[in-house]
């Protein structure tokens, strides 16, 4: 009986020995292979290569121009074209990876790609679950949602809100501090969620409402008797001792930094007092200096592929088209420094030197 | 006077939760009412009448019989109501037809008469006889209370007022009106555009005062705590000496606002939002507002007690003169709100110089005791006023303590992660056009057409028919 995980480990080693930060075809068929064999941990390195280009049957220009983006040049996948639809559920997949191994940083950067995809006045069912995901996370990871209208084409945005409206309610319940208001939103929903197959994140956002109103307090108190915890953050049904089993739980498994200090045997007079994450040891400098490293290498190479990126623009005809007219209009003008302004990615660098020989060939 | 047992009127308006005070002020009723004039008196006896348990009855017999001297059937109307709800047994309290009657056809009569003699201006096109006919109908509407028709009226004198002096006083009946109205924004606007005119100079100075206790009055009851103390305390002290000498002569406002009134206002409203160097600055050393201030010198005290550090000085004698306050016309909705702002900086201020403070000794300091104390500090730190926390087992009050180094590597990653992410979406933004992968709706999609990074550029997306549309996403 063969590995099931070996077939994503082959496409894993395909995908890491061709070109760096590109999508291709089998990015696709190897997250959903993943899903299939539940084989997570061979994928993760294709999933921590940050995508920035796309490959592929690039389609002839009409300019005649050579296509700036090498081709891949393996055999199963320069003759594929690929389908926007591989590229949203890549990213989809990903998240739910990323979500059953449990780095939700990663999740939450994955659905925010997928339900940002560009849409031209509409939206993909993909994005729409994507959107689901997306808010859930986010209320369970970091309480609040990011505003993402902004990003969003009007009918893409509307699209998204009204079919995620059960979702908007969960958030909305979400920031009342009363737990039986989300309670009973969650309730209501429980065949929307179960279709969606999102039972288990509501599940987890539930726990987090409770997570998220003991952590509040921190912000009003350095210690604080469990009594008053009770009465400002759980419901009255709740007993005293489960409130402290509770507190004790959360503080154990490293979800909340504090103590509980009981003085005498009486758990009923138990303080929690709120410290801060992490106390500073001697290596502190050290690690932040090997995580501003880490940061810095992998702006480095984002920059590389912005250039690349910068270079093509500058080279197409539409825009060579628009700095000749603007140059016809402004004798004496620089069009460099309009090329720069219009790029807005102080890109004045990284123009070609022979630029004159397209303008005049125009 | 009648026996000072309350009127259940009052218990019924704390119940409401309207503002009803029992002591006795301060002041003399009939000495305070003296300083102002005109229809004001009427409106702040009224309401006394309806906030002081203690004055009510004499503050409403004398604002009943100011009503009937003049010709505002609906303020008598009101004040006559007002005082049957409170004292249903008072023979006073019997609405009096036959006054209202006769004043309502004087003044019908009276505004038909004056239309006519607008008219006949108006065919003989005599500018300024013109302006006068609508001086005095602008007038005879604001005397019977018809404030937006007196407002229309002295709005139309407008064009013909030729003097820079005639404008003074169009202007000057505009604001009294809007002031009447309450319309604060107009009273503001209006008072911006006289201060604009040019005047000549001995009137520029006479009217000045008056501009700023206007402004700083609408300030106040707009809750523009901060610009109402600058404007006041800014305020031209002329008004006091004019006062001094004839309560009646024009300098003085009496119509208004009394220069007891600006000092009060002015120092309540320094006190609530200056900090303590502010206060020494704008109130203490101010050459100005010291004319106004003396007229008042418990309030010195309490702004002098307050840059000393001596919060709970101060907030004695805030509360010693409560009563006073809350029966001035202007100022009692805004009362309770100043000192409470007043207390939430004191205790703000107290507490600057220290890392830790018990409750008992925070308690000690304001007077009060330490549940109310902690509460008080509660909201101040969720407003984000206080920069500290509260250790219920120790009893303390404890500042917070920034970790800079910390924090602000934090602030350096995260801006790092938020560069790449904004340059990841783009980058992808871009792969999708080129390749058009972009989502469209079944009838727009083309494949091959040719489209390519410039199109980008220009922000437009190709469908089939080869019209342009923009495209948003990846940032």
């Amino acid at each position: 009986m063969t590995d099931p995980s070996l077939s994503v480990e082959a496409l894993a080693s395909a995908i890491t020995n061709a070109e760096p930060h590109t999508f291709t075809p089998l990015h696709s068929h190897i997250v959903y292979e993943a899903l299939q064999t539940k084989s997570y941990t061979a994928v993760l390195p294709v999933l921590d290569n940050d995508i920035y280009k796309i490959t592929g049957d690039n389609s002839a220009r009409s300019d005649g121009a050579s296509p700036t983006q090498p081709l891949f040049s393996h055999a199963l996948t320069s003759t594929v074209k690929i389908r926007y639809q591989e590229v949203v559920s890549y990213f989809l997949y990903g998240g739910m990876i990323y979500l059953a191994v449990g780095n939700y940083d990663r999740a939450i950067l994955f659905f925010e790609l997928a339900t940002v995809y560009p849409a031209n006045n509409t939206a993909s069912k993909i994005q729409v679950e994507a959107y689901k995901k997306w808010i859930l996370i986010n209320l369970f990871h970091n309480g609040k949602l990011p505003s993402l209208a902004r990003h969003l084409g009007g009918q893409h945005h509307r699209i998204l809100t009204s079919l995620a409206k059960p979702y908007e309610a969960v958030v909305e319940a979400f920031q009342n501090p009363d737990a039986k208001r989300l309670a009973e939103t969650v309730n209501i929903g429980q065949a929307i969620w179960a279709q969606d197959l999102n039972t288990g994140l509501i599940s987890l956002v539930l726990r987090a409402h409770q997570r998220f109103a003991i952590s509040s307090l921190s912000k009003i108190y350095r210690s604080i008797p469990i009594k008053k915890v009770h009465q400002l953050a759980f419901s009255a049904s709740t007993t005293h001792n489960e409130v402290y089993e509770y507190i004790a739980n959360l503080i154990a498994s490293g979800q909340l930094s504090a103590t509980l200090t009981v003085p005498g045997s009486d758990s009923g007079n138990a303080f929690l007092r709120f410290t801060s994450p992490g106390t500073e040891g001697p290596n502190v400098e050290n690690q932040r200096i090997q995580l501003a490293i880490i940061q810095q290498t992998k702006i480095n190479i984002i920059n590389e592929y912005v250039k690349e990126m910068t270079h093509t623009l500058q080279m197409s005809r539409p825009y060579l088209e628009s700095l000749h007219k603007s140059k016809k209009k402004n004798p004496g003008g620089d069009p460099s420094n309009n090329g720069a302004a219009n790029l807005g990615i102080g890109a004045s660098q990284y123009l070609a030197e022979d630029e004159d020989e397209y303008l005049e060939a125009l | 006077m009648s026996a000072r047992s309350e009127p259940p009127w009052f218990q019924q308006a704390r119940d409401d939760g309207g503002l009803v005070v029992s002591d006795p002020p301060k002041f003399d009723l009939d000495s305070y009412i003296a300083n102002y004039k005109g229809k004001t008196r009427i409106a702040r006896l009224l309401h006394i009448g309806q906030t002081s348990s203690y004055l009510s009855n004499d503050a409403l017999r004398l604002a009943i019989s100011e009503a009937r001297e003049g010709k505002d059937v609906e303020l008598y109307l009101r004040v006559v109501k007002v005082f049957h709800e409170i004292f249903p047994e008072d023979p006073v309290s019997q609405t009096d037809t036959n006054w209202v009657d006769r004043v309502q056809r004087e003044a019908d009569a009276e505004s038909r008469r004056l239309e006519a003699e607008l008219r006949g201006y108006k065919n003989n096109l005599i500018k300024e006889s013109i302006r006068m006919a609508y001086d005095d109908m602008g007038r005879h509407y604001q005397h019977i209370g018809a404030l937006g028709e007196a407002v229309k009226n002295f709005n139309k004198e407008r064009e013909y007022c030729q003097l820079p002096a005639h404008i003074a006083i169009m202007v000057n009946r505009l604001i009294n009106a809007h002031i009447e109205q309450n319309s604060w924004i107009s009273v503001e606007a209006n008072v911006q555009k006289l201060r604009g005119l040019p005047q000549k100079p001995g009137e520029g100075e006479k009217l000045e005062a008056k501009l700023s206790a206007a402004q700083g009055l609408a300030e106040l009851s707009t809750q523009q705590y901060r610009r109402a103390a600058l404007t006041l305390l800014d305020c031209n002290p002329r008004m006091i000496q004019s006062r001094l000498e004839d309560t009646a002569a024009d300098e003085s406002y009496g119509e208004v606002i009394t220069p007891n009134d600006i000092a009060s206002y002015g120092a309540l409203c320094a006190l609530a939002s200056m900090n303590r160097t502010e206060l020494q600055k704008n109130v203490l050393d101010n050459t100005k507002f010291r004319n106004y201030l003396e007229l008042e010198p418990h309030l010195r005290r309490a702004v002098s007690s307050f840059v000393a550090g001596k919060y709970s000085q101060c907030l004695d004698i805030l509360s010693a003169h409560r009563t006073d306050y809350i029966l001035d016309l202007y100022l009692s909705p805004h009362y309770d709100q100043l000192v409470s702002m007043i207390r939430n900086k004191a205790i703000v201020q107290y507490f600057v110089p220290f890392s830790k403070v018990t409750f008992s000794a925070l308690a000690t300091a304001f007077k009060t005791n330490e549940d109310d104390i902690i509460e008080s500090l509660t909201e101040l730190i969720g407003s984000y006023s206080l920069p500290a926390t509260l250790d219920l087992e120790d009893g303390l009050l404890v500042a917070n303590t920034a970790e800079t180094r910390a924090e602000m590597f934090k602030a350096a990653m995260g801006a790092g992660q938020d560069y790449e992410k904004v340059l990841q979406s783009r980058l992808l933004r871009f792969a999708v056009s080129n390749a058009n992968l972009d989502i469209s709706s079944p009838k727009q999609q083309g494949v091959g057409n040719g489209t390519g990074a410039g199109d980008l550029l220009m922000g437009r997306e190709y469908n089939a028919k080869g019209k342009g549309k923009p495209t948003k996403g990846f940032f």
